[in-house]
Formats: C-alpha cells, structure tokens, sequence
C-alpha cells in the first residue's frame, strides 16, 4: 500500500485546486447563459479547446518523468537538449493544432450561420 | 541532424494522435450540444462538465504517465497497477463529492437555481467519472503495453488516443448518469 499511499498524498491536492479551477470556469459559463444559449458553438468547442492544451502538456510532463528516472533529464532546473527538444516538438504540434483547430470553428460557425 | 530526428519523433507519434483527439473531441462537443442542452437542470450541469472534464484529465493523465513510466523502466507488474488503479478509483471518488459540495455551494450563491435535489449534486460527478474510469483504466493500460510493444514512445501516443477516448466517454456517461438519477 505504499505506492498507494504516495500516489494520494502527492496528488490530492493538485487535484482538488484542479478541479476546483474548472468549476470557476464551469460556473462563469453558467453565469454568462444569453451567450450560452446564443452561441451553443461555445459547447462544441468546449472540450476540444480543454483536451488541446491537456494534450500537449502531458505528453511534455510524461516525456519529462520518464526521463527523470532513466537519468535522460537532469533533476535541475537549467537548460538541457533533452528538454528544448521537447518543448520545440511540442511546440510544433500546439501551433499545428490550434490552426486545425480554428479552421473547424470557423467551418462550423459559418455552417451555423 | 540526430536533433531533428529526436524532434521529428515527437511531431511524428503524437500528429495522428492528436488527430484522433480533435476527432474524439468534436463527437463530445456534439453530444454536450445535442444531449445535454435541452435539460432543465442545464445551467448547474454546465458548471459540472468542465470541472470533470478536468478532473478526467488529471486522474487519467498521471495514471497513464505512471502506468507508461513502469513500461519503460520495467517494473509494470500486478502490484503496482492494482495500486495505481485503486490510488485513481480513490481519488475520484473523494475529488467527486468536493466537487458536487462546491458546485452546490457556487450554485447557492451565483447561479440560484433550485431544481436539483442535494444528493445528485454528489452522485451526478461520482458516478460519471467512476464509469468513465472503468473504460478509461482498461484501454489505456492496453494502449500503453501495445505501444511500448511495437517499439513505440507511450508517452507520445498513448495520451492524446486517450484524451480523445475520455471526453467522448466522459461526456456519455455524464449523459448516462443523468438519465439514471432522472435528472430534470
């Protein structure tokens, strides 16, 4: 049960302030229901727009912890040629996506309109 | 020339991954837009989805990342994946009913609409991100040990395929729940 226990004690707290962040942004859409019920293409993109960012960070957050235990990453915070090649390839693949990303919105809200 | 082949992998393993992400993503959309809209209770459900949407993120994306780093560093075993899957059943369930306490909480003080009945604002998250777990743990412990079998970088491809496959579910079993606590 130690893994277990490691596991909780090291994300329950991130977790919560996670958690407690997308209800603020859930309860600020709520707040704002005329551009809800509006612009219903807010919801479309809703969880593309959260998965997007998700996505990027951690595959660059797992790339990094697998390397922090074969030894690849240094555990120091200064620059290294493991790490400025992850976050260029990530970076890459961000600008590719929010592009594809909003050409579809764009497709979609014209089909809307 | 060993740089760009280093950066050219990334771009090359996550690309299609991330493909199947935004496609799996547009399908959540659509069912949040056609399913989830017409309901009474709409405004309190809305505040709901993002926050489990994130809480998905953040059980499944160290569950895989954990679940990827014991591939690579070759201690996956029995143990600590019966562990990790319990330390990720555990927290959604306590990270479930904060939610629903708060949710209720902003709903009393901003958005004050009372239709829904105190103990669905706890099981309404609980059961939704519990069912969405079931698919999530199975598929991507077997997407991590088929990629790692075919020589692949789980890490790049396994979260994004995964991403996609959550919300899509994330936001059916939200719709499911609903439909099981007769939610207005």
């Amino acid at each position: 049960m130690k893994y277990f226990l490691k596991i909780i004690k090291e994300s329950i707290i991130i977790v919560i302030i996670s958690s407690l962040m997308g209800l603020f942004s859930g309860t600020f859409l709520s707040a704002n229901q005329e551009i809800l019920y509006t612009i219903p293409i807010i919801l479309l993109i809703l969880p593309s727009l959260n998965s997007l960012i998700g996505d990027i960070s951690t595959v660059l957050v797992s790339r990094l912890t697998s390397g922090l235990y074969i030894g690849t990453v240094p555990p120091k915070i200064k620059k290294s040629r493991s790490l400025k090649e992850n976050f260029l390839g990530l970076l890459i693949n961000l600008v590719e996506f929010r592009c594809i990303n909003s050409i579809r919105i764009y497709f979609s809200n014209n089909n809307g309109n | 020339m060993e740089k760009q082949d280093f950066k050219g992998k990334i771009v090359k393993e996550t690309f299609p991954s991330e493909i199947i992400s935004i496609i799996g993503d547009i399908m959540a959309g659509l069912v949040l837009l056609l399913l989830i809209l017409p309901f009474k209770s709409f405004l309190i459900l809305i505040m709901i989805v993002p926050a489990l949407l994130s809480l998905r993120g953040n059980l499944s994306g160290p569950f895989i990342a954990r679940t990827s780093r014991d591939f690579i560093v070759g201690e996956f075993n029995k143990k600590s994946f019966l562990e990790n899957t319990l330390a990720t059943l555990t927290l959604s369930i306590v990270i479930g009913i904060l939610i629903g306490v708060f949710c209720m909480i902003l709903n009393f003080l901003i958005i004050k609409i009372f239709i829904l009945p105190i103990e669905m604002y706890i099981l309404i998250p609980i059961i939704s991100i519990i069912l969405t777990l079931s698919v999530s743990i199975p598929s991507s412990t077997a997407l991590n040990y088929i990629a790692f079998k075919y020589g692949l970088d789980p890490n790049n491809m396994v979260n994004p395929i995964m991403t996609a496959i959550d919300d899509f579910f994330t936001v059916i079993f939200f719709y499911i729940t609903l439909l099981i606590l007769g939610v207005p």
